[in-house]
């Protein structure tokens, strides 16, 4: 029996739905293209499922289609189930055809028929299984349609196709016979996909090819300049012109359309959204209840207040103190644990009483409207802003992940087109882009004081578009595209919302409460070595420029290491001793603007290299630092003392 | 002199010969580029790949609510671009629907959606159907 199941498909085709379906583990779903970005595998009846990217055709453009394409190749034994979405079969079953030439055995799935049957909009199964001569299972991953049945194909898996039940023109055929015939051996590709890719295009592909084989490299441009010279198109849209008019013949013989599409409430508030008048209303309408309300209001205002001064402050950490005095005769030990760094005053507080409501509520914000579809439609009318920033509306997605966690994000600018596109992007969540707990936690240290709110959005907004249009001037390269599929409203699902919202919890609170810990834990040994006195000393010099109060120097010192906690920090300063207002505005810039925390630091490196990791640090660093000196020269001028 | 039936541009023919030596594929290749604006023409003086000249109505001219037919892809889109629209199923024969043209361009395509920037719509040549639309479609969103 084959091993791996492979779930492959276009972008928002719902691949990943299907995959937390049959596996029960859960892989982000959310509605718009582009949520996943890596491989994500778990086991289904001991075998492995592997959720890849979504995909438009073989033939990649982007670094995630990029991944699923290898890993297609790079297969040995696997089923690859194809999940189209039933609604757009016509758009869908191309890249059936072309999996089907790959050498693998193909199964199609269906999906999202619960969409399509409400749209008026019947597939015939049987007898697109019948065209093809592939099995065809119709499923939706909202009612559980087909799940069992699909499971029953895996089980039994058809054998492998060599041929899609299709030709494409006859110049394109005689080529890509031409060209199969002199591929070298170590392509480890179905000769006639290969031949077919490199004549739509695929340069990697052919330069491998030459290297391989100079000879062959010969024949092969002979071959594909003689397609061309018999062809009235470039070749790419030939082949996609053939393989879209068999699927749409196909398209028309299996799908039954039983009633007109009703238009709905929903289809009128999606099209709202993108309206440059109300669309953009509606973004600060967003803006205004997810992140001021909940999060501010709630999260800050009532959960962290709750949490930190009733509970930590008042009861747990007074209580931990004296439990630890009762009970630990050691004061090296008692300082560890409950000690002005200790591990539970400290690390454990910080975490569970500030981070851990600000980051829930984020994320359920964050869920609600990654659910509903807002998010292609916030790039739509962001477009014409981020082209003046050597970006594309597709930069709005990652943009927006980086206020949940600028980690996530940076790994999410795969999706972006060009290198460009994706090196401004990275140096833009590292300088400008808070994430969530951050974001939080400088909410709350700005509520009540709107001057110092207005000069922290002012100073981030202004450094975001001024860092990235200098960008743009100096950073060399092509325009980008925008093009984004934008997919219809939905609902969110209260179960989605739910799972995902708590899976993002615990993957973070996982990550942050060791890390709390060892800083707490560092902080303690370099305590008792007398190190943080000579560290905070040094930090409070550049800080004393800044006019920031000594005391604020170890949540910088520790901002280092990690920006949320560094926020944390500065909080509880804010709380214990007071800040006034215009130290307030100079610190929440400084450490929003401040280097990004580990594991940003760590994406970046993989995703960029390190060379450019680094580059970008020393830059952010920099310019925390200068805008922090500016604004210490600037707000007296502005009256910021009496503020 | 031969003159370049996309962008116009008069050229010699040898001159164009000597530039295409220059491309990797020009061994064999049968076209010649204009100079000025890449079309491949043929150097027997033929007309060119297909019948895409400048002055083709283009997708990014197209009025909010219009529908019209993909008539063909300009060749002389970069390889990327080309790429894109054939993965994105925006080709020859296709009917579209241009929903909005600000703050970017929105075209329906059957069921689908898709938002794209204003140089990628120019590349798309198009042809207006000679009648209005039929009454029972729904009116453009």
């Amino acid at each position: 029996m084959p091993g791996t199941v492979i779930l492959a498909g276009r972008p928002n085709a719902g691949k990943s739905a299907l995959f937390n379906r049959l596996s029960g583990a859960y892989a982000a779903v959310s509605n718009y293209p582009g949520t996943t970005v890596e491989v994500a595998r778990a086991e289904s009846e001991g075998r492995e499922v592997v959720d890849t990217p979504g995909m438009h055709a073989f033939l990649s453009h982007t670094e995630e289609e990029l991944v699923s394409r290898r890993l297609i190749l790079a297969a040995r034994d696997a089923v690859i189930v194809h999940v189209a979405d039933a609604r757009n079969l016509d758009t869908h079953l191309p890249l059936t055809l072309q999996l089907m030439e790959s050498g693998f055995p193909v199964i199609l799935a269906a999906n999202m028929t619960d969409e399509a049957e409400a749209a008026g909009q019947t597939v015939d199964a049987a007898a697109l299984s019948e065209a093809l001569g592939i099995p065809v299972v119709l499923t939706s991953c909202v009612t559980g349609k087909g799940i069992g049945e699909l499971r029953a194909a895996l089980r039994n898996p058809p054998p492998p196709t060599a041929r899609a039940p299709m030709s494409y023109p006859p110049a394109l055929e005689s080529a890509a016979t031409e060209i199969a015939a002199v591929l070298p051996a170590g392509i480890a590709m179905a000769p006639r996909l290969a031949a077919l890719l490199i004549l739509e295009g695929d340069h990697d592909l052919l330069e491998r090819v030459v290297t391989e084989s100079p000879s062959a490299g010969a024949a092969i441009l002979k071959a594909r300049a003689s397609a061309q010279a018999r062809l009235p198109q470039p070749l790419a849209i030939s082949a996609a012109v053939a393989r879209h008019r068999t699927g749409a013949a196909l398209t028309v013989r299996v799908v039954r359309r039983t009633g007109s599409r009703p238009t709905r409430l929903r289809d009128a508030l999606g099209d709202l959204l993108m309206h440059p008048l109300w669309g953009g209303l509606a973004a600060f309408a967003v803006l205004y209840l997810g992140l001021y309300l909940l999060v501010g209001k709630v999260g800050s205002g009532i959960l962290v207040n709750w949490l930190e001064n009733d509970l930590f402050l008042n009861r747990f950490n007074p209580a931990a103190v004296r439990l630890a005095q009762a009970v630990i005769p050691w004061s090296a030990v008692r300082d560890l644990l409950t000690g002005e760094f200790g591990v539970f005053t400290l690390g454990i507080r910080y975490a569970v009483a500030i981070i851990l409501p600000l980051v829930s509520m984020f994320f359920l914000v964050f869920a609600l409207i990654e659910d509903s579809g807002y998010l292609p439609r916030l790039a739509m009318l962001l477009d014409a802003v981020f082209k003046k920033i050597g970006l594309s509306g597709r930069a709005v997605i990652p943009m927006v992940l980086g206020f949940g966690c600028d980690t996530m994000a940076t790994l999410v600018t795969r999706t972006l087109s060009t290198r460009r596109e994706r090196l401004i992007a990275t140096v833009l969540l590292a300088l400008a882009i808070p994430c969530s707990a951050q974001l939080g936690v400088i909410l709350g240290l700005l509520e009540g004081h709107p001057q110092a709110l207005a000069v922290w959005f002012t100073v981030l907004a202004g450094s975001f578009l001024l860092v990235g249009f200098l960008g743009a001037l100096i950073i060399p390269g092509e325009a980008s595209i925008f093009f984004m599929e934008v997919p219809p409203l939905r609902w969110p699902l209260p179960g989605n919302v739910w799972r995902k919202t708590s899976a993002r919890v615990i993957w973070y609170m996982r990550e942050v409460v060791p890390l709390f810990i060892y800083v707490s834990l560092g902080a303690w040994a370099a305590g008792r070595l007398g190190v943080l006195d000579t560290v905070t000393t040094a930090a409070a010099v550049p800080l004393g420029w800044m006019g920031l109060p000594t005391a604020s120097a170890p949540a910088f010192v520790f901002g280092f290491i990690r920006r949320d906690y560094g926020a944390a920090g500065l909080y509880d300063l804010h709380a214990r001793h007071g800040l006034t207002v215009m130290q307030i505005a100079i610190s929440t810039v400084v450490l929003t603007l401040f280097l990004p925390c580990v594991a940003q630091f760590m994406m970046m490196g993989r995703e960029r290299g390190w060379k450019t990791a680094m580059g970008i640090m020393a830059f952010v660093g920099a310019s925390a630092v200068g805008a922090g000196l500016l604004l210490s020269r600037v707000l007296p001028l502005l009256g910021g003392a009496s503020w | 002199m031969v003159k370049c039936p996309l962008c116009g541009f008069a050229f010699e023919l040898e001159h164009a010969k000597a530039l295409c030596r220059q491309c990797a594929l020009s061994r064999a290749c049968p076209w010649v580029c204009c100079p000025n604006c890449g079309y491949s023409l043929s150097p027997e003086g033929g007309e060119g790949r297909t019948g895409v000249s400048a002055s083709s109505p283009r997708l990014s001219g197209m009025k909010a609510g219009q529908r019209a037919v993909i008539e063909d892809i300009d060749p002389t889109l970069d390889a990327e671009r080309l790429k894109l629209l054939a993965s994105l199923a925006l080709l020859p024969g296709v009917e579209v629907v241009l929903v909005r043209r600000f703050p970017s361009l929105l075209v329906r395509v059957g069921e689908r959606q898709v938002a794209m920037d204003r140089a990628l719509a120019r590349g798309i040549v198009i042809r207006m159907p000679p009648r209005e639309p039929a009454p029972a479609e729904p009116a453009p969103r």
